[in-house]
This record gives C-alpha cells, structure tokens and sequence, in this order.
C-alpha cells in the first residue's frame, strides 16, 4: 500500500516537473490558480482504495472463517472489541495518509508558493475523509449478519462517499460537518455488533 | 437509553443524512422543467423594449404589447447591437435619433459584461500576475512573477525558482505605503489574462476599505487611491479594460448597489437600478453605441433599465418569464421533503451547506409520515416494533426519517 501510495507519488512529482518544464513554470500557476487545476488529481481514489483494501484485509478474514463469533464471545464487551478493530485500522491507514499528505506538501512546497500547497490540502482533505469513511463502513457492515440490512448500510455509505468527491471548493463548515458524519460511520458497529451478537434476524 | 439504541440511532442519522441529499435530487431529476429566460433590449427606433424567447414555433420577438417581429425587424430596431448584421446587409441607417452611426463609435460601446452570485462568491487562490501595462507592443504578455498581499506588505514570487523577489517586492510596498495602503488586502480584483486589448492592473481594496489603483508603468509601480465614496462598502470588483475607456468595470456593493467606476478621476458612478440581491440574482451589463441594457435577472423574471450613454434612466421593464409551470412540482416537493440538504447550490461558486426547510406547506407531510409510521410500527412483532421515539423520529424528519426506521428495526 505505501509502495502503491509511493509509486502514484512520484508520479505526480514527475508529472508536474515535466509539465513545467514544457510549459513554463508561469503557465502552470496560471492554469492552477485561474482555471482550478489539480495537478495531484491522479491521487484522487488512492485513499478511498486505501481505505477499501485495508477493510476487506482486516474483516473478511474474519467474517469468512466465523473467527468474528469466537471473538465477540469473548468475556469482553463487544463494542469495546469492534471499536478497538477499527480504531487499530483507522490508526494504520490514518498514518498512510498522513505520509501522503507529507510527501505532496514537499512536492507542492518545492514547485508552488503556500497559497497553492493550502489550496491542495484543503482539496485532499475529502477525498482522504473518503479513506477513513469506506474503511470504516466496511468494518462495520461485515458485522452485520442480516443482507437486507447490509444492503441498506452499503448503500447509504456509498452515498456518503460519493458526497466527498463532489468538485469543486469546499467551504470550513461543509468540510466539518462531511468530518462529523464521516466519523459517525465507526459508531455503527455498536448496533451491527449487537445484531450480530444476538443474530438478529 | 441502551449503548445498542444509541448505535442504531446514529445509523438513523447517516440514513436521513443521506436521504436529505438525495431524494430531493432525484425527485428534481423527474420533475424539473426547463425556463427558459428571454433577452430584452431596448429598441431606440420604437422607443420600447423587444422582448425574444423560445415560443411554441421556435424563438420570436415581440415588443410589449405582444406584436410579433421577425428577426430581421429586430435586427433593424436594434441597429447598434446588431450593427455588424446590417453593416454586412448594406442597410445600416446612416443617423437615428440625429446620432450619426459611424463604425468607430458603434465598435466602441459594443460592451457586455456578466455577473452571477455563482462569480461572485467563488474562491480562488490569492495570487496575481503584475502585467507591464505600457510595454509598447500590441500584444500582453504575462511576467514570470506573481504577488501576494498579506500584511507585510506585496510579495512577488518568480515562478521559475518559486523564491521571492526581495528588490522588486520592496520597490511595489514602498510604494504602496508611500501612496497611503494599510496592508493588508481586503480584496484583490483584475483581469488577469492576456486576452484584452490592454492591461489596467488591479483594484485592491486596504484594511480600511480605500481602493487603490495598482499597474505597473515601464516596469514602474503605479499606485493610485482612487478616493472611493466612504459610505459604499464593496463586495465585489469586476474589471473590465475596454477600448472605450469610460469605465474600468463594475463594483457591486453589499448593499446591493452596482456602480461603474470611471477613468473619470475613479468616480463612482452608480446604475439607476433596484431590486437587485448580488446573492440570488445575475447582472447582465448589455451596451452599445444608443442604448446600455442593464439587465437584472431572478428565477422568475428579468428587470432590463435602459439607460442612455449617461446613465440616464430611459425606460425599465420589469418582466415575468416564469409561467407557473413548476408550480405543482414545487408544492408537492414541499408536501413530501419537510427540507433537503446539499453542498452544491448553482447560485454559489463554493460547496457549503444548503439546508432548506420547505415551510408550512410540510407539516402534512410530516403528520402523514408520523401516522405512517404509527401504522408500520404497529404491525411490527412487539419485540422491536412499536415505539414512540421512532414514530417522534418520522414526524420530525418526514419521509426521510420513515424510510429509516423501516429499513433499521429498533433494537432493546
């Protein structure tokens, strides 16, 4: 995954040096700063892919082998099991990402000035909610023993998803409140770890 | 309250969330019409406005008491807008109104220039290209720099090494302190492309709300205070260079007041318009050598002042386009969604949140959805059916709420 993460990123660090050196430098701020191009838009799916790769390798596991059962029949509480999965996976992909968004401010840092380095970042800034939304919907709708109820969960999260990859310039609060909702999905676990619990039906 | 039920409350949430979002969409999706809106220009030769828009028998003109008119008989009453038409027809009038048409001055007033709120409030990265406004040649071209404003004073950043440029950036605060700014900016407004027939810098409005002038002159800073009106707070600078050299561009107030700033010693000269909102509405400045259409434009009607070269108030029209076709859809909408939430709004140019509540009209909306609800719940085996908080969960969010407690069952 940091190999993949990597591997686009240096991509990207290419592009932009041969872009510029086609195009001057001066044509390739104007195209940024006046028409709104994202030359880091190649990383656009990388932390929803991220997010997705490492849910399905934590859970499905998991759930396929029924090791899930012998896990919540531990003399533990549930929740705090469920939580602390995905909390340990939120603290993985979260230090992917931050690597990612380390790596582009250099990138971005050594080419542009900082009005252009914040405008990426606060442009990233969905699509690696993205990352964690997917990861942790995924953690909880594997829980979720009954179909019906996995399609409805499944559906609303790829709602949600497709929210953050909206173009154009997220406003402070619209981006706070996509954060609320996006660690809102976590805390779904509570209700499918119980119906998985209780197997109900 | 359970742990469990708290869980499944937060699921709710993101349901409801997400159905606010999207079934307003999809129901606009079926039942959105077309409107289309219609372009009013003042004809000096009839003394009137010509009204044209789509018709059942493709586009027609028609003047205010409805008489129809071929395009070729617009084209005729409007002959400044269309003078290029008539010019290649051999028919453009030599005088009308005693004013003598000759090409120069028709090519000259033959201005348009458009404003939506979705313009002006959208974001854009704070950095500007400082072009030479006298190089000598014909054509613009842009430097290497770009400035920033911040409180320290102009910075100018040289694209090919992305540094700062020290010496020049010292010569331009110098001189903007020298000329009286008080950095920083409040806001930046130019022109920043080469395509024009020449550059006139920026407007940059300081922290306390003077506007200067800013160009650079043979490679000189050129900062001018324009002495703007003090009781005009401004929103927002359109510029505009053009080869008449009356104004510079437009400058809209918060209160709603649009004003031409003139090469006329930085005069503010304002529109004799009114009901204009720069949040909801588009402003449409449509010029020519008679007649300047300043057009104002809602969802349901536009308001076209004609002005003469002057700003001399001719005559205004105040004209409803919109034939209540949507009127039904609307209604219903705000019978069956109690209110919708989205990010994107066409009258805005950055994605924030839109909430809107549907009013009155809802409440029955909302007491169907609470007895539907009551209903369901009812039928539901007594384990995890019926409650109260869930039918309180339907009556407060309508069918987005209903459809969540349907498809997520309560739990102990």
């Amino acid at each position: 995954m940091l190999l993949v993460s990597l591997l686009v990123l240096v991509y990207i660090w290419m592009t932009v040096s041969k872009q510029i050196e086609f195009n001057e430098a001066k044509t390739m701020w104007s195209v940024i700063i006046f028409r709104k191009y994202k030359f880091f838009s190649d990383l656009q799916y990388i932390p929803l892919v991220i997010g997705f790769i490492v849910g399905i390798a934590q859970y499905a596991p998991e759930a396929l082998q029924s090791r899930l059962k012998l896990t919540l029949h531990l003399p533990v509480k549930e929740n705090k099991i469920l939580i602390q999965m995905l909390f340990a996976g939120f603290v993985l992909i979260g230090l992917l990402f931050l690597f990612i968004e380390i790596f582009l401010t250099i990138i971005t840092g050594i080419y542009f000035p900082s009005e252009i380095v914040s405008d990426m970042l606060t442009t990233i800034y969905p699509w690696i909610l993205s990352g964690f939304a997917v990861y942790f919907a995924i953690g909880s709708i594997f829980v979720e023993p009954v179909w019906s109820r996995r399609i409805t969960l499944i559906i609303t999260s790829i709602a949600l998803i497709s929210i953050l990859f909206t173009t154009g310039d997220f406003t402070f609060s619209a981006l706070l409140l996509l954060t609320i909702v996006t660690f809102i999905i976590p805390f779904w676990t509570i209700l499918t770890g119980y119906n998985f619990k209780r197997g109900i039906k | 309250m359970t742990i469990s039920k708290l869980g499944r409350i937060l699921v709710l949430v993101s349901i409801v969330f997400v159905l606010a979002n999207y079934l307003p969409d999809f129901y606009w999706l079926k039942f959105d019409k077309p409107v289309s809106k219609p372009l009013i220009g003042y004809s000096p030769v009839l003394n009137q406005f010509l009204i044209g828009g789509k018709s059942a028998d493709g586009f027609a003109w028609k003047d205010e008491a409805g008489r129809n008119y071929s395009r070729n008989e617009w084209e005729l009453y409007l002959p400044a807008s269309n003078y290029r038409q008539l010019l290649y027809e051999n028919i453009l009038p030599d005088s009308i109104n005693g004013e003598k048409m000759d090409l120069d001055s028709l090519r000259l007033h033959r201005i348009s220039l458009r404003v939506g709120p979705e313009v002006s409030s959208s974001r854009w990265i704070q950095l500007f290209p400082l072009m030479e406004s006298q190089s000598g040649r014909v054509r613009l071209t842009m430097l290497d720099d770009f400035f920033r404003i911040d409180e320290n004073g102009i910075t100018f950043i040289d694209s090919k090494t992305n540094e700062n440029d020290a010496a020049k950036s010292k010569i331009y605060t110098d001189a903007m302190l020298k000329a009286g700014f008080n950095f920083p900016s409040k806001l930046i407004a130019g022109n920043p492309s080469t395509m024009k027939p020449f550059d006139e810098g920026y407007f940059v409005i300081d922290s306390d709300n003077k506007l200067f002038h800013l160009k650079m002159v043979k490679g000189k800073p050129f900062v001018k205070y324009t002495k703007n009106p003090e009781g005009v707070n401004i929103k927002f600078i359109m510029m505009m260079e053009n080869n008449l050299r009356n104004f510079y561009g437009i400058a809209i107030s918060t209160d709603n007041k649009i004003y031409y700033i003139l090469y006329d010693d930085y005069k503010f000269l304002e529109m004799p318009i009114d009901k204009y909102d720069h949040t909801m509405n588009r402003f449409v400045y449509m010029g020519d050598y008679l007649v300047r259409n300043l057009i104002i434009e809602n969802d349901t009607a536009t308001a076209n002042y004609a002005t003469d070269r002057n700003n001399k108030l001719i005559k205004a029209i105040d004209y409803k386009f919109y034939d209540g076709s949507k009127d039904a859809a609307i209604s219903a909408f705000n019978l069956i969604f109690p209110f919708s939430l989205s990010f994107e709004e066409p009258k805005s140019g950055v994605l924030d949140i839109f909430f809107n509540h549907s009013g009155i009209q809802s409440v029955w909306g909302l007491i169907l959805s609470a007895i539907l609800a009551f209903i369901i719940l009812r039928k539901r085996k007594a384990a995890n059916g019926f409650n109260y908080f869930d039918v309180l969960i339907a009556a407060f969010t309508g069918i987005y709420g209903l459809i969540a407690i349907i498809l997520i069952k309560n739990v102990e």
